[in-house]
């Protein structure tokens, strides 16, 4: 699918991330996006919808794309921003995220994890789910929330402390 | 990678949210539809018009001639992209409908069946299939209007300052003095529903626009009101009688039949003709109740009071892939 030539017709043609390269990126990482906006949004459906809105967000507002900083991190504030958006206009969570590809790490039940992870604040688990489901670096997790780099590492500190403490208290019951 | 991995959280994290496969296309697909790059204007809106009917009995003193009306030749718009047609609220449909469907034998039958599809997704309109129906509404319910409907809705219009004492006065005293047929036709009229499709617009040669039209036989919107296994049974929405409350409207997508014509310019939604009201009324208007009526369907317009919703908005639809693209 060549997007540029699709969109030719489009109003706003001619920005500075053109239609090819967000494509690009989003073919390359499509599948990280998708899981981190499911984990945030809640449900598959909604993190599907969140990364679809994300994508018609951005090829829309292409050319307000200036360049300062990577165009994958702008991809992901906005496909971040769309996953918040409907976790927030949408109905609680009534199904599980995803279960069952992958044999558990150790002996909890995912609905305990998933329990100690909801009970984070939320900037805790979006830096959480952008480095191990986006498999993003200090610098991208930065870019792609609007804060600091110190920031990430401290919040990851923070969740990564948190998250142990609670797993394994519950192990050990 | 700079940032620290903890393996017992990227372990119970992997537990909750694994990786998936996902369609990379179809995401693609759904999010260029979504993109305002060629767009389709519908004006799908549904205009009752009863209160205009109601000024224009009670102001007027119309006497009410028609004893047998008949409702469908007044149901054609001479206009493929407007559908009138009328509704029976004593009739319903409910259940979950599929947000797209596929009816391969519409235009060419009365009724016909329509298969849920999901080739919606396509990022092309010419790469379509042909007759393909998205989702538009579900037809509302409405009020029976009755003589006491419209005094309860007096009585709540004063109490809440929307018209003056006088005014609600002399309506009550209308109400109570028109016959009880009055309501009989008031209930036709209300009845009548209106839908209209916007065009279909793409950039022409030169910065021009050019409009997708589809072909003459093939209805721009279906209504589906019964489930036959897995399909849906619809009918042409346009000069369609009795309704249920509750069907599911689709308008058309464009596809390979259509094709592109010079933008015409803006055509409104044609109104009831005088001979309607000359066989409802037993005579033509006069400029006076022709001008109340204008005035109370403006007025109904624009405080949603006998307009049963507001039009939906603007859809994006897949651009057209130009040539040489991909």
């Amino acid at each position: 699918m060549n997007m540029e030539a699709t969109l030719a017709a489009a109003p706003g043609r001619g920005g500075i991330a053109d239609a090819d390269r967000i494509e690009t990126v989003y073919r390359q990482r499509h599948q990280e996006f998708l899981r981190v906006a499911t984990a945030i949004a809640g449900n598959q459906e909604a993190g599907k919808d969140a990364v679809q809105e994300g994508l018609a967000r951005a090829i829309a507002a292409r050319r307000f794309f200036r360049g300062s900083g990577s165009l994958e991190a702008w991809l992901w504030r906005i496909v971040v921003n769309a996953a918040r958006t409907a976790r927030r206009t949408s109905a609680p969570a009534v199904e599980p995220w995803l279960d069952g590809a992958e044999a558990p790490a150790h002996d909890l039940p995912s609905e305990t994890i998933r329990a100690a992870v909801a009970a984070l604040p939320e900037r805790q688990r979006l830096v959480l789910f952008l480095r191990y489901y986006g498999d993003l670096d200090y610098a991208a997790i930065a870019s792609s929330l609007g804060i600091r780099r110190g920031t990430v590492s401290a919040t990851l500190n923070h969740a990564h402390a948190t998250l142990r403490r609670t797993l394994q208290e519950e192990d050990s019951r | 990678m700079n940032a620290e991995w903890d393996p017992l959280v990227a372990g119970a994290l992997a537990q909750i949210a694994p990786p998936v496969a996902v369609d990379a296309d179809q995401i693609l697909a759904g999010a260029l539809a979504r993109v305002p790059s060629c767009r389709r204007s519908r004006r799908g809106f549904r205009r009752t018009a009863v209160l205009a009917f109601a000024i224009l009995v009670l102001a007027a003193g119309a006497a009410l001639a028609a004893e047998h009306f008949d409702l469908l030749p007044w149901l054609r718009t001479g206009s493929n992209s407007t559908a009138r047609y009328s509704v029976d609220v004593n009739r319903r449909f409910s259940g979950p409908v599929p947000s797209a469907v596929r009816c391969a034998a519409a235009g060419r039958a009365t009724m016909f069946t329509c298969v849920p599809t999901t080739a919606r997704f396509e990022s092309s309109w010419q790469s379509l299939p042909t007759h393909v129906y998205d989702f538009s509404e579900r037809i509302p319910s409405r009020p029976i209007l009755t003589r006491a409907f419209l005094l309860r809705r007096i009585d709540q219009a004063e109490a809440r300052g929307i018209v003056s004492k006088a005014f609600a006065g002399q309506a009550r005293r209308d109400v109570r003095a028109v016959e009880a047929r009055f309501f009989d036709f008031l209930n036709v009229f209300a009845s009548i529903g209106t839908t209209a499709a916007g065009t279909t617009t793409e950039d022409g040669p030169g910065g021009t626009s050019v409009v997708l039209v589809p072909p003459e036989h093939v209805p721009v919107f279906v209504v589906c009101a019964e489930r036959l296994h897995d399909s849906l049974v619809c009918r042409n929405l346009a000069q369609s009688e009795h309704v249920p409350v509750g069907a599911a409207v689709y308008d058309l997508l464009p596809g390979s039949d259509w094709q592109q014509v010079a933008k015409a310019p803006n055509e409104s939604t044609p109104p009831l003709p005088p001979a309607f009201y000359r066989q409802l009324l037993g005579h033509d208007l006069t400029t006076e109740t022709r001008l109340l009526i204008e005035v109370g369907t403006q007025a109904a317009k624009a405080s949603g009071a006998a307009t049963a919703h507001a039009s939906p908005p603007v859809r994006a639809i897949p651009a057209r892939r130009k040539a040489g693209g991909g």
